[in-house]
C-alpha cells in the first residue's frame, strides 16, 4: 500500500472505504450478511477483524498525529493471528511475579517466530529489562 | 454550650453527614501540591529521557520508565518543558490557541509539569479549557444498567429505556459473576431495541471481559485500571506493559477500550509515596496515553470519597479530566459515584463536567434507581432524569440525554423484554414468563421482578461461554423471531468490529452506525459561536419536556368552569356615585367573569363575589359592583372604585384573583391591605376580605388579615402573566366604569 493512500478523509472506512475492509478470512465487510451465513459462505464465528483494517486505522491515527494510538493498533494488528486463549496466557505471563526471564524470553521468541509479531516482541523485551531491574519476575517476591 | 436553633436545623441536613478531612501529605491526603511532589524537569541524552521530574533514569520506577520510553515526545519535550506553567495555563484558556497545538505541546510535558499547569487554574478556567480540549465535538453520556437480582429481563428493559433516553454507551456488571453472559446479552439486546448503535460493556475481571467481547456479546471495555505508584500497580496485579498488552488484545478483536483511573485509588490501596492525588493521577493518565489507549474513565471514580474529603478536592477532580483531554484522550468524566447526601453538592460536581462538556459527561449515570446500582450507587440516578433534562433546557447545554414520552418508554421496554423471551426460548433456557415480561415493562426496581430459578439460570449462563454463543447467534435468533431491526443492528455491530472505525479516539455511533470520533467530529472550539453548537432540531428535542405548558391554552383554561360555578355579568349602566356611607364598591378587572371565569387559585369568580358580598353583609354593609374597563391594574381599578364609593372604601379584584382593599384618600399604589398572592386566596379569605373592608367602611380598625409568604407562589407567575395579558387585552379606552349585577348560570336557568 502506497504511503498516504489512506487519510482522515477516508474515515469512517465503513461508510467511505468498505472496499478495503475484510474479515481475517478475507470476506468483504459487505458480504457479512444473514444470507451468507444461512448459505454457509460465512461461519458464525468468522467475523473477526483483519490485520489490514487495523493498519488502516493506525495510518488514520498517524494522519491526525496520534502516534501513541497508532502504535497500539500496530501491536494489535500483529496479535490478530494469536488465538484468544493464548493471548490471555501471555497477558497473565506479563503480570508481576508470574514468569522468569527465561519464560518471558520464550514468549518473545514465539511472538517473533510463530506470529511474526516483531513490534510486540520488542515491546515485551523492553518489559523484561524493567521487570528484572524492578524485581517483578517470578521468585522476586 | 448554647447553640442557636438555626444551627440545629443546619446540623440536621444531609450535607453534615458527608465526611471531610484535613490534609496529611505524608500518606497522600492532599489534593495538589504535596511537599513530596517532584519539581518538573526533563533531560534527554541521545534521544532518550535520562531525567524526568527530578529523577535520574537509574532511579526510575516502572511507571517512570514506561512514560519516558513510550509517552513523552522526545522531539518536542525540551521546548515544551521550557515554557512556564503560567504560560501554558494561559494558552489553555486562550481561544486563539487551538486544541491541536495544545495536545502536541502536552505530549512533551511530564506528569509533574501537567500537574503544575492545571493547579494554577481556577475552576472556571478549568471548565473553559475543558470545553476547548474535549476530543469529540459533540458530547455524550454513559449509563449504568444493573440490578441487585442480576435479572436479565429487567436489564434488557432498562437498557432499552437508557438507549431511548440518549445514552451512547451502556455498562453493566453483576452481583454474581457467573451471570455476566446473561447480563451482557440482555444489555446488547436492550440497547439495540432502544436505539441502534448504542454500544455496551460488561465490567468483569479481565479474562471474562475480553472473552465476552470476543464472542461479540459486548462492544467495548472500560475497566482496565492503571495506577500512579508502582506499589499499587503491582498490588493491582499488573505492570504498565501487561496493561498495554491487554489494550492491544482488545483492539486485535475489534473491541473499543478505555482505561480507568482516578485520584484516591493509591490512598485507598495504601501506597502514595506521599505524593498529591493529582500528581499520581497525572502519572496514570500518562501511562494510558503511553500505552496507546484511546481514552480514559477518570475523575476519581472509586477514590471520590477521599478526593471529595479534601480542600480543593473536587476542583482537583475536574483538573484530572482536563489533563486527560489535554493529552488528547477521550474522557468519560466520572460523576458515576455516590459521594454526598447533598443534592446541591452533587449537582455542583456534575456541572463542572456538564457545562463545558466532556466526551462522556458521566461514566455511569445510573439508569436504575441507585438501590439497584451494583456499582454501589452513582452521582445521578433514574429518579434524576427530569432534573437533568431541566438543566439541559435551562442552560441549553447538551448533556447527551433527551426527554422521552411514557408511551415510547413502555414500547421499548416491552419489546426488549419480549426479545429476551424469544432468545431464551430459542436457546432452550429457563423460560421467561409473560408475567416477568409484564413486570419488567413497568418495574421501578428489581424488587418488582419475580424471583427466577438461579440454579437453572446459572447453568444456562455458563453454556453461553462453553458453547461460545456469539452475537451473531443472537442476531440469527432475533431475526427468526421477527426482531429484524435488532438482528440487523447486532450484525452491523459485528461488521463494525471488522471496520474498527470506533476504535479511534472518542468514537460513538449514531443511529445509522456512522462512527463519530475525534477524527471526523473533532472538537473545533476556538471562541464564542464555534465548536459544538446545539442546532435548532436538537434544541427543540432537549427543550421538549413533558410538563411544558402551552401558553396559548392558559386563557382558554381560565375561561372554563363547571356550570354550577359559572357566572353571568349583567351590566346596568354607567356607575353613579352615591353618598351612602354603609356601602363598599367592589371593582373587577375587564376580563372578570367574561374571558376568565376563575382565579389562579381555582376559585370561580361567582364564588369570589358571593364570598365578598356575604362578608360585607355580615357586617351590615352593602356591596356594589363595578367593572373598570380602562385599566387592568389592580391599584388603578381599586382607586377608581374607592372614589365612587360612598364610604370611600373599595375592594379591587383582578381576574387572576389578586385583591386589594383601598381607600379614596390613598394614592393608587398605596392601599389599606393587599392580597398579592392570588393563587393562595381561598373562598374563606375572600369572605374575610369582605368583612375587613366592611369594618374599614365603618371606621373600625380591623386586625389585618395575616398573609402567608410562600416562595412556591412563583410557580404561578407564568400563568399570572398570561392572564394579566388577557386582562389588558380586554381594556376599552375611554369607557367609564359600569355598574353590574351578577348571577350564577344555574340560577339563571332556574329563572
Amino acid at each position: 500500500m502506497k504511503k498516504n493512500e489512506i487519510s482522515i478523509d477516508d474515515y469512517p472506512l465503513r461508510q467511505k472505504r468498505s472496499d478495503l475492509l475484510f474479515t481475517h478470512n478475507g470476506v468483504n465487510i459487505n458480504d457479512i450478511t444473514f444470507e451468507n451465513i444461512y448459505a454457509g459462505v460465512l461461519s458464525r464465528d468468522e467475523c473477526r477483524i483483519s490485520k489490514d483494517s487495523l493498519i488502516l486505522q493506525a495510518k488514520i491515527a498517524d494522519d491526525i498525529g496520534n502516534t501513541h494510538l497508532a502504535g497500539n493498533f500496530r501491536r494489535a494488528a500483529e496479535m490478530i493471528e494469536i488465538e484468544s486463549d493464548r493471548i490471555i496466557e501471555i497477558y497473565n505471563a506479563l503480570r508481576p511475579y508470574r514468569s522468569t526471564e527465561g519464560e518471558l524470553r520464550k514468549v518473545v521468541k514465539e511472538l517473533k517466530e510463530k506470529y511474526n509479531a516483531t513490534i510486540t516482541a520488542t515491546f515485551i523485551e523492553e518489559a523484561i529489562i524493567i521487570m528484572k531491574e524492578r524485581k517483578r519476575l517470578k521468585g522476586d517476591r | 454550650m448554647i447553640k442557636t436553633k438555626r444551627y440545629q436545623h443546619t446540623k440536621a441536613k444531609e450535607i453534615n453527614n458527608d465526611v471531610i478531612s484535613n490534609e496529611w501529605p505524608e500518606i497522600g491526603f492532599v489534593a495538589t501540591e504535596s511537599p513530596n511532589d517532584p519539581t518538573p524537569s526533563i533531560k534527554l541524552k541521545n534521544g532518550s529521557v535520562v531525567e524526568m521530574d527530578g529523577k535520574n533514569r537509574s532511579n526510575f520506577d516502572s511507571i517512570d520508565c514506561f512514560i519516558a520510553n513510550y509517552g513523552i515526545n522526545k522531539q518536542t519535550c525540551e521546548k515544551a518543558m521550557s515554557l512556564s506553567s503560567q504560560k501554558i495555563a494561559e494558552m489553555l484558556v486562550d481561544v486563539h490557541i487551538t486544541r491541536k497545538e495544545l495536545v502536541e505541546l502536552a505530549t512533551g510535558l511530564t506528569p509533574a509539569k501537567l500537574t503544575e499547569v492545571v493547579s494554577i487554574m481556577n475552576i472556571v478556567e478549568i471548565m473553559m479549557a475543558q470545553m476547548k480540549m474535549r476530543a469529540r465535538k459533540s458530547t455524550a453520556n454513559q449509563a449504568h444498567v444493573t440490578n441487585m437480582k442480576d435479572n436479565p429481563i429487567l436489564i434488557a428493559a432498562d437498557a432499552a429505556e437508557a438507549a431511548l433516553r440518549g445514552f451512547a454507551e451502556v455498562e453493566t456488571t453483576c452481583i454474581v459473576g457467573r451471570y455476566a453472559p446473561f447480563n451482557s446479552i440482555a444489555l446488547l439486546i436492550g440497547s439495540q431495541v432502544g436505539r441502534p448503535g448504542v454500544i455496551s460493556q460488561c465490567s468483569m475481571e479481565e479474562a471474562t471481559e475480553l472473552q465476552l467481547g470476543i464472542q461479540g456479546l459486548t462492544s467495548y471495555a472500560e475497566t482496565i485500571s492503571v495506577y500512579g505508584t508502582e506499589g499499587v500497580f503491582v498490588d493491582g496485579d499488573d505492570t504498565p506493559w501487561s496493561k498495554a498488552f491487554l489494550a492491544s488484545a482488545y483492539a486485535s478483536r475489534g473491541i473499543k477500550m478505555r482505561s480507568s483511573s482516578g485520584s484516591g485509588a493509591e490512598v485507598l490501596m495504601g501506597d502514595t509515596e506521599g505524593k498529591s492525588l493529582l500528581y499520581l493521577e497525572a502519572r496514570c493518565i500518562w501511562v494510558t496515553k503511553a500505552a496507546g489507549i484511546q481514552g480514559t474513565q477518570n475523575g476519581s471514580i472509586d477514590g471520590l470519597a477521599i478526593s471529595s474529603a479534601l480542600p480543593g478536592g473536587l476542583k482537583m477532580v475536574s483538573s484530572e479530566n482536563l489533563i486527560a483531554s489535554l493529552l488528547g484522550l477521550e474522557v468519560a468524566s466520572g460523576n458515576d459515584t455516590w459521594f454526598t447526601g447533598s443534592d446541591m453538592r452533587r449537582t455542583a460536581k456534575l456541572i463542572t463536567a456538564m457545562f463545558p462538556g466532556t466526551d462522556f459527561i458521566t461514566s455511569g449515570y445510573s439508569a436504575t434507581p441507585n438501590e439497584d446500582n451494583v456499582f454501589a450507587g452513582s452521582n445521578e440516578d433514574s429518579n434524576d432524569y427530569d432534573d437533568y433534562y431541566m438543566i439541559q433546557r435551562d442552560y441549553l447545554v447538551d448533556g447527551g440525554l433527551i426527554p422521552v414520552r411514557q408511551k415510547d418508554v413502555i414500547r421499548v421496554r416491552e419489546r426488549a423484554a419480549k426479545a429476551m423471551q424469544a432468545v431464551f426460548k430459542a436457546l432452550d433456557f429457563t423460560p421467561i414468563s409473560d408475567e416477568e415480561v409484564e413486570a419488567a415493562i413497568v418495574a421501578y426496581s428489581s424488587k418488582d421482578m419475580p424471583d427466577r430459578n438461579s440454579q437453572g439460570d446459572l447453568k444456562c449462563a455458563e453454556l453461553i461461554m462453553t458453547e461460545k454463543i456469539t452475537g451473531i447467534d443472537i442476531a440469527l435468533i432475533l431475526k427468526k423471531a421477527g426482531f429484524d431491526e435488532e438482528a440487523n443492528s447486532i450484525l452491523e455491530l459485528n461488521r463494525q468490529k471488522v471496520a474498527a472505525d470506533y476504535l479511534q479516539t472518542g468514537a460513538i455511533f449514531d443511529e445509522k452506525f456512522n462512527a463519530k470520533s475525534s477524527i471526523n467530529d473533532v472538537n473545533s472550539y476556538h471562541g464564542p459561536g464555534t465548536g459544538y453548537i446545539i442546532d435548532k432540531k436538537r434544541s427543540l428535542l432537549i427543550s421538549k419536556m413533558n410538563n411544558v405548558i402551552e401558553l396559548e391554552k392558559i386563557i382558554e383554561n381560565a375561561g372554563e368552569c363547571n356550570s354550577e360555578d359559572d357566572i353571568i355579568i349583567e351590566e346596568i349602566g354607567n356607575f353613579q356615585k352615591s353618598h351612602i356611607k354603609d356601602e363598599v364598591v367592589v371593582a373587577v378587572s375587564p376580563s372578570f367573569g367574561i374571558s376568565q371565569k376563575k382565579t389562579l387559585g381555582g376559585v370561580s369568580h361567582l364564588h369570589v363575589l358571593n364570598e365578598i358580598k356575604a362578608g360585607l353583609e355580615e357586617e351590615g354593609i352593602e356591596a356594589k359592583f363595578v367593572k373598570c374597563y380602562e385599566s387592568a391594574d389592580l391599584g388603578v381599578i381599586a382607586n377608581v372604585a374607592s372614589k365612587l364609593s360612598g364610604s370611600g372604601v373599595s375592594i379591587g379584584i383582578q381576574s387572576k384573583g389578586t385583591s386589594v382593599i383601598h381607600h379614596k384618600d390613598l394614592s393608587p399604589l398605596s392601599n389599606l391591605e393587599l392580597f398579592s398572592q392570588g393563587p393562595q386566596l381561598t373562598k374563606e379569605l375572600y369572605r374575610m376580605i369582605g368583612k375587613s373592608a366592611a369594618k374599614y367602611a365603618k371606621r373600625e380598625v380591623p386586625t389585618p388579615i395575616p398573609s402567608v409568604v410562600d416562595p412556591k407562589i412563583r410557580r404561578f407567575f407564568v400563568k399570572a402573566a398570561i392572564l394579566h395579558y388577557d386582562d389588558t387585552n380586554c381594556i376599552v379606552r375611554n369607557k367609564p366604569p359600569v355598574e353590574f349585577k351578577y348571577k350564577g348560570v344555574i340560577d339563571c336557568e332556574k329563572e
